[in-house]
């Protein structure tokens, strides 16, 4: 009992700092945290059915969810084309197979080539782009807070929609990308316009990927897994892991500084001691940013 | 305990507010380079170090200042900036 009374509260036994906040403690603190998350990416690499990133996303759901923010703004629905969805497999494949995140490979291959290349002729197209997120209303909701995106969304001049949702290894993390491609095929528009001799593209504007360009690989080294509700979801994820190690952690520690602000300062015992006020600040800066970082990107 | 925060606050208020600009500017900054983790990773590490730096200045014109306070501030920020890492790595 009184060594947990050492660990909690400052007294005269340990000379007026609780054991848990003295600077060992507090470098002990750092060498777990650095052990267990070394742990985890051991165990992530042994068993990545226990441990991994899963998402619930399906490609019939990203439909249904921007159908419904069109038809929020009195536009028509999309349907789905299978040819812009093979386009949009397509996108994936080389995204993986080339190790890229951006609207443009690595080579130069903009994203209207695979709408050529499965032979969709198109009058209109675009293109929106997400990874990493867990499931759909997630991505929708991202899309529509981007200017950019929830233009293509809500674009009145697209007909049609393919999706592709894929799992796979993308810059060194295992990941889910959604490739949403938008198109209208040519002449369905407008009759009278049709005979234009170049399409018109809605084209997002190219940001720089998150990442630097990897080594390119070999397409057929390449597993790309399709997302279904039916595969094997691992237990937890190490995102939520962490984040609960570092709860734990920063809540143990805010506890001890504010009991050894107060009683300290009721006290008044003089010490050669840091700011618990400023340890108390820092902590509570690194728990509510820790907890405010989530996944996802788009593009 | 309030009135003790209040009274601490009111004697060194140029040096906390000084400190909640650290950390306010630290937070916008991760948020602003939300998609570039590596951004992210030196933001949370500039973000450390300042903490520290103030932990000096502070003390330094307090007149307390000693190797084992600074070390204190120095867990304290390498804990905060290996929890940000792991999970601007695992995010």
């Amino acid at each position: 009992m009184s060594y947990l009374w050492n660990l909690f509260f400052p007294h005269h036994a340990n000379n007026h700092k609780a054991v848990l906040i003295k600077t060992p403690f507090l470098f002990l603190f750092c060498l777990v945290f650095v052990f267990l998350q070394a742990f985890l990416n051991f165990f992530l690499l042994t068993k990545p059915s226990v441990l991994g990133f899963s998402s619930n996303i399906s490609p019939e759901s990203i439909i249904e969810l921007t159908n419904v923010e069109r038809q929020k703004l009195g536009l028509s629905p999309l349907t789905e084309n299978k040819l812009l969805s093979e386009a949009a497999r397509q996108k994936a494949a080389d995204m993986f197979a080339f190790n890229y995140w951006a609207h443009v490979s690595p080579s130069g291959r903009t994203p209207w080539v695979f709408f050529t290349d499965v032979g969709y002729k198109y009058q209109f197209a675009g293109e929106n782009l997400a990874r990493d997120f867990r499931d759909s209303p997630s991505v929708i909701q991202a899309w529509m807070n981007s200017p950019a995106h929830r233009d293509n969304v809500l674009n009145s001049k697209y007909k049609e929609i393919g999706i592709a949702v894929v799992d796979g290894t993308l810059q060194g993390a295992e990941t889910t990308l959604v490739i949403q491609l938008f198109g209208t095929p040519y002449g369905v528009l407008d009759e009278k316009k049709a005979p234009e001799s170049k399409p018109v593209v809605e084209e997002r504007p190219v940001e720089l990927p998150r990442e630097a360009f990897a080594e390119e690989k070999s397409p057929e080294v390449m597993s790309l897994i399709p997302n279904s509700s039916t595969s094997k979801t691992p237990v937890a994820n190490p995102l939520d892991l962490t984040k609960i190690m570092a709860i734990l952690t920063v809540g143990v520690l805010l506890v001890v500084f504010a009991i050894d602000f107060f009683l300290v300062s009721r006290r008044q015992t003089p010490r050669l001691s840091s700011k618990s006020m400023a340890q108390m600040m820092f902590l509570a800066f690194v728990l509510i940013i820790g907890l405010l970082i989530k996944r996802g990107a788009i593009l | 305990m309030m009135q003790n925060l209040l009274t601490e606050v009111k004697e060194h208020s140029g040096h906390y507010l000084v400190l909640l600009f650290i950390l306010i500017f630290g937070g916008v900054s991760l948020f602003y380079f939300q998609r570039f983790p590596q951004a992210q990773v030196v933001s949370a590490f500039l973000t450390a170090s300042f903490y520290v730096l103030w932990g000096v200045i502070h003390h330094y014109l307090e007149g307390d200042l000693h190797l084992r306070i600074i070390l204190e501030y120095l867990a304290v920020a390498l804990l905060g900036f290996l929890i940000l890492w792991s999970i601007i790595n695992r995010a």
